[in-house]
């Protein structure tokens, strides 16, 4: 009788083990910076998201899970806390664990140490979703692109987290994906541990503008230029658009990277712009590159070896309206968050 | 002049304090009229008292109130994003306030806890709430921010619903204030949110004594001259208001109510009744009162005409709680609101004038209720109309005594017009008539004539002696009562 009971307190356990999910808590729940915050309430951005979230990784690593509570006080999960999820009284899909009763989980020691996985841009898997994640050598390039040092680049959320731009170190951050784009999500600002100048140092420039007749506005690395939407295009007798007029940003040195945000455009600004480059500044050749004419839009895109000048120009007719072909002159401006040059 | 001080408070230090007085003690931390922010780690606990899915609280999801589980004591939160306030009423909380500014109040003497976060609030038990029942005449400071049972007041103006506005012309999140009286003839505004469900039900609202279950707050709109008095009221719940007898303790002695049966027609004291008002106005005569058991007269000296108006609407767009509000509207020149001197400067005003017979008065309770606005809701003319105002007693026509507003105590109030299509943001603009009272002095039950007269209290800045333009002013109630 003890040997039945002593099986069938063993299978208990056993079913019982299969059901429960044990981890280490990645995310913490005081930051706001652990999902995408979309949606508003009362003309403030909604916070749900973010609230409701938190990160759970396997203690050997090696995978991880999205918790999200239905309660906007529920998550109350701090970074270390090693915690035992009963799985019967939550649903879990894939690796997202929707948790209506904040009771299935339990608390069992705090403050553990999370073993450190280092990765590169390159080398990022599947398996580290959700999961905190060591890169080093890493800068901001743009408003919202990180940089290694070999110039790849991945998209960071930084809301209510600071990251200083010119300075590299080492960055800790649990990569989500968000909109079917793989994103990095410091979740502490402990997370941002830079101190070493950054690897792409920014280099002073000539500002040329092919236009005529613009006015250009330029602090640091923001650039405004207003001017009327016909200029940026150079028309042929019949008034169709044949080619285009640019943005030069010329040096002395060598360059490594042309970083680029765009930060607000008029409705007839040009909608597709093309990336030239010049060891000298007289002959051009494209990169093949295309970036869209949005706010937003930004890129840290790297050199090729030798050169000295960079040229931003429209490379359609399109503009955010139409075809310029179609369009009335009228006032058109074009402005830039970023709009630098760097060197190593 | 406040005061930015900063503290650095711990946990353990105040928790005892806390556990004795429980949000009361915040007093202690906090001067009067100043205002500190937390630093340290502080936790406070107390029970919810507003429903972040019902809108009737000051600004929407931005506030919510908390007070001891025994009503002892509340607090106003104000939460730094609306998305992170979904406290339901009987969350028991304990609210961690650092980074949080806590500003207290003079008059009153309120505490409210700005910068709230959603981090800083742990759950930790639901509970049934009952509200304190308070006798509206005893109120006090320590009954802001819970939730409290008004007892023994009376609606004032019982036309249409409580949002006695044109809810079409009504901006996003705004309230409108429906006037309560005291059974000592105070005066207490109870602000409803015009997406409260039971605000406009089609049901006449109860006309005897009523209690109002609510959180009581202290706000200033500047739409309504920016002071409602120390106390007002958001009511909670499904049915917040409910009739307790249907006994009328306020008796009309004398007023002007223009009854919609009567429709455009008004009782004169030369010319006798008049129908068509609306289309030939009269003037230079009195208006008989047409509600009450005694005989008014109702008649200004600016020479203005005389008519009723009832263009105005009070509803929302399915007609529920609808009035037609109808009016009586006098209209003259803005200058002749003032006697200027020959500097240009207004010397003197002109005034509106309530003449009756107070002898039929049998105690010395008596109040003069006016819900009143300006404009016709057209932008031309809703511009020129002094807006500062104050109401005087006399029984001898010559020696004149200031009635305070039994809301505010001060010896002025405001007119303002209402809104028209295009200019909701006005400020100018309240979003129906406002509604005032005025306590009578004890003397007037003994007068056999006695007098009113409300007149412009200051000048008015854009009003000039050669002003051409019209003032419209509109009485929709006007009326002596008592008790």
């Amino acid at each position: 009788m003890k040997k039945i009971t002593l099986i069938l307190m063993l299978l208990c356990s056993l079913l019982l083990q299969g059901q429960n999910l044990d981890g280490i808590v990645v995310s913490d729940y005081r930051s706001m910076n652990t999902a995408l915050c979309s949606g508003t309430v009362e003309g403030y951005l909604d916070h749900k998201e973010a609230l409701t979230t938190a990160y759970l990784e396997t203690p050997d690593a090696l995978r991880g899970y999205k918790l999200v509570f239905e309660g906007l006080y529920s998550n109350r999960l701090r970074r270390g806390d090693y915690i035992r999820i009963d799985l019967s009284k939550c649903v879990l899909s894939g690796n997202v664990v929707e948790i209506s009763d904040p009771s299935c989980i339990r608390i069992g020691r705090r403050n553990v140490p999370i073993p450190q996985k280092v990765r590169t841009f390159a080398s990022l898997s599947e398996e580290d979703v959700y999961t905190l994640v060591t890169f080093t050598d890493v800068e901001r390039a743009t408003p919202s692109l990180v940089s290694d040092a070999l110039g790849a680049t991945l998209p960071v959320a930084l809301y209510e987290t600071e990251m200083e731009y010119s300075l590299s170190g080492t960055l800790r951050a649990v990569p989500v994906v968000e909109n079917g784009v793989l994103v990095l999500r410091p979740i502490l600002q402990e997370d941002i541990a830079f101190a070493e100048s950054a690897s792409f140092r920014d280099v002073d420039y000539t500002l040329t503008i092919e236009l005529i007749r613009s006015k250009v506005e330029r602090k640091g690395a923001s650039v405004k230029i207003l001017s009327n939407n016909r200029r940026w295009f150079r028309f042929n007798d019949d008034d169709l658009a044949v080619g285009y007029n640019g943005i030069v940003l010329k040096s002395k040195e060598v360059l490594a990277s042309f970083d680029v945000c765009f930060a607000s455009l008029s409705q007839s600004a040009p909608a597709l712009w093309n990336v030239w480059v010049s060891e000298e500044g007289l002959t051009w050749r494209s990169l093949e590159i295309q970036l869209k004419g949005q706010a937003g839009e930004q890129k840290r895109i790297l050199l090729p070896d030798g050169t000295k000048a960079v040229k931003l120009q429209p490379c359609s007719t399109q503009t955010l309206t139409g075809d310029i072909n179609n369009e009335k002159p009228c006032d058109c401006h074009v402005a830039f968050d970023i709009l630098k040059i760097t060197k190593r | 002049m406040r005061r930015l001080s900063v503290i650095f408070a711990l946990l353990t230090l105040c928790t005892g304090l806390f556990a004795e007085e429980g949000l009361a003690a915040l007093r202690g931390i906090c001067p009067q009229g100043e205002s500190v922010k937390v630093t340290g780690d502080l936790a406070v606990e107390g029970v919810v008292v507003s429903d972040y899915q019902t809108t009737n609280t000051e600004n929407g999801r931005h506030c919510a109130y908390l007070q001891n589980p025994d009503g002892s004591f509340g607090v106003r939160l104000v939460f730094a994003n609306p998305s992170e306030n979904a406290l339901n009423f009987g969350d028991k909380i304990r609210l961690n306030l650092k980074e949080c500014t806590l500003e207290r109040g003079v008059k009153p003497d309120a505490i409210s806890i700005s910068g709230v976060r959603a981090r800083a609030i742990d759950l930790f038990g639901h509970e049934e709430v009952a509200p304190v029942e308070v006798d509206a005449d005893l109120l006090q400071d320590e009954n802001l921010y819970t939730y409290i049972r008004l007892k023994n007041v009376d609606i004032v103006f019982k036309s249409g619903s409580y949002t006695n506005v044109h809810e079409e012309l009504v901006c996003s999140g705004d309230s409108a204030p429906c006037l309560l009286r005291t059974a000592s003839a105070h005066g207490i505004y109870m602000l409803t949110d015009m997406a409260c469900p039971w605000r406009r039900t089609g049901s006449p609202l109860p006309v005897g004594t009523v209690e109002v279950t609510g959180i009581l707050t202290h706000e200033c709109l500047e739409r309504y001259a920016s002071d409602m008095g120390s106390y007002t009221l958001r009511p909670q719940g499904e049915r917040p208001v409910v009739q307790t007898s249907k006994k009328q303790e306020w008796k009309t002695l004398t007023g002007w109510e223009i009854p919609s049966s009567t429709g455009d027609e008004l009782t004169f004291e030369i010319l006798g009744t008049v129908k068509g008002l609306y289309k030939t106005p009269r003037s230079g005569d009195r208006v008989v009162s047409d509600c009450g058991h005694s005989k008014g007269y109702l008649w200004t000296d600016t020479g203005a005409s005389i008519s009723v108006y009832s263009g105005y609407t009070r509803s929302d767009t399915e007609n529920n709680g609808f009035s037609w509000g109808d009016a009586i509207m006098f209209s003259s020149p803005a200058s002749t609101w003032y006697e200027w001197g020959e500097d240009g400067f207004v010397e003197d005003s002109r005034a509106f004038y309530l003449e009756f017979d107070a002898s039929l008065l049998k105690s010395g309770c008596a109040t003069l209720a006016l819900e009143w606005s300006a404009g016709t809701q057209s932008k031309d003319k809703c511009l020129y109309y002094p807006k500062v105002w104050k109401v005087e007693f006399s029984t001898d026509g010559t020696s004149w005594q200031v009635l305070p507003d039994a809301v505010t105590g001060k010896e002025t109030f405001a007119l303002r017009s209402v809104p028209y299509k295009g200019c909701r943001s006005d400020k100018f603009a309240a979003f129906g008539p406002s509604q005032y009272i005025f306590n009578l002095p004890q003397k007037v039950s003994s007068a056999r004539k006695a007098l009113l007269r409300i007149s412009p209290a200051t000048a008015t800045e854009n009003i000039k002696a050669d002003t051409k333009s019209l003032t419209y002013i509109r009485f929709e109630s006007i009326k002596i009562e008592y008790r």
